[in-house]
């Protein structure tokens, strides 16, 4: 601590040594005892001081409006305007958690589309043979391919 | 009284409005008088002390005790929202010297006008006197540059130590220091032109 880093503590800080830093208090202070130049600044800067802390302005907000604020940005994060769906979700399952609906639609989903298809385009199915040809067509050409003649010729040869 | 802090700041975190509710109104205030000196305007001043509680409703988690106080955080939640305004406002007007001045004068009288309503004249003269007084340290103040400004109202009136204003300020101790002495300097030359 010298006279200089004093000097620049009080142009800084003010004259009232309790806003000086903590640190260096005491010794600055020590040193304004001893050294008339330091004291004299200390008087200088104290004219401002008083002013600044005549300087008092009067707060008006209410710990109230700060509460009703909070209650009416709560209300209108939580509770934000429900879509048509959001509502339909409720309709159809009242009690579910929130959101939980759409996951429970999306899964059912597939078997909803395949209903539909279905429903929609009846396929005639009169002669279930026909179906059951076409399935099984390529079986029995590759069973043929292979090696159906022998038993062709075991049945004709029995015969 | 930190240590209680940090556990209403926990409290709130988990969305107890008993919790918030001590917070405001240990801390509602000293923000509040902050932003009135910073804005030299009062309705805007209360805007912003209540923005500063909403963010404390709503970033509490976010609040480390190991890095800072709460004073620290919010006042530089504070410091932040006024720069963000005075930005703003001499972004949407030309904020020329006659408006200004203007302005100040309007909220001088209704200053005064409030005040010898409020004492009921009992010594008009010598209130009086103190509150031209006030309004003039307050203009001085308004016309500091926004950084000496910030670094004299929070070292001077806040409570704060210089190290905290520092961080708040993203500067160095020394570079808060050497903002000081201009501030102090350009303040005692504007006001003793005028006391």
């Amino acid at each position: 601590m010298n006279q200089q880093r004093v000097a620049a503590l009080i142009a800084a800080y003010g004259s009232d040594s309790a806003r000086w830093p903590e640190a260096e208090r005491a010794a600055a202070l020590h040193l304004c005892e001893s050294v008339s130049a330091l004291a004299a600044l200390r008087r200088e800067q104290a004219s401002l001081d008083q002013l600044l802390d005549a300087q008092q302005v009067s707060t008006q907000c209410r710990v109230a409006d700060v509460l009703g604020k909070l209650v009416a940005h709560t209300c209108r994060t939580s509770t934000p305007t429900m879509s048509l769906w959001d509502r339909l979700g409720l309709w159809l399952m009242p009690d579910a958690l929130p959101g939980l609906w759409r996951p429970a639609l999306a899964a059912a989903l597939p078997f909803v589309v395949g209903l539909s298809i279905g429903v929609s385009n009846p396929e005639d199915m009169g002669d279930w043979s026909a179906p059951e040809q076409y399935v099984f067509a390529p079986y029995v050409v590759d069973i043929g391919e292979a090696d159906f003649g022998s038993v062709e010729e075991g049945m004709f040869t029995d015969g | 009284m930190t240590a209680d802090e940090n556990q209403w700041v926990l409290a709130v975190a988990e969305g107890d409005r008993q919790a918030f509710a001590m917070l405001v109104e240990l801390h509602l205030h000293p923000i509040e008088a902050f932003a009135t000196r910073m804005l030299a305007d009062s309705a805007e001043a209360q805007d912003v002390a209540q923005e500063v509680m909403l963010r404390l409703w709503q970033r509490a988690a976010e609040f480390d005790p190991r890095r800072a106080r709460l004073s620290t955080w919010l006042h530089q939640i504070a410091h932040n929202l006024c720069i963000d305004r005075l930005r703003k406002v001499r972004r949407l007007s030309s904020w020329d010297e006659t408006q200004n001045t203007r302005l100040e004068d309007a909220h001088q009288t209704t200053q005064l006008a409030a005040h010898h309503a409020s004492s009921g004249d009992a010594a008009p003269m010598a209130s009086s006197l103190a509150d031209e007084q006030s309004v003039l340290i307050s203009r001085a103040l308004s016309q500091l540059p926004e950084r000496q400004r910030s670094a004299l109202l929070l070292t001077y009136y806040q409570a704060l130590t210089n190290r905290e204003v520092a961080d708040i300020m993203g500067i160095s101790v020394r570079a808060l220091e050497s903002l000081l002495v201009r501030a102090r300097t350009a303040l005692k030359q504007a006001l003793e032109e005028k006391i």
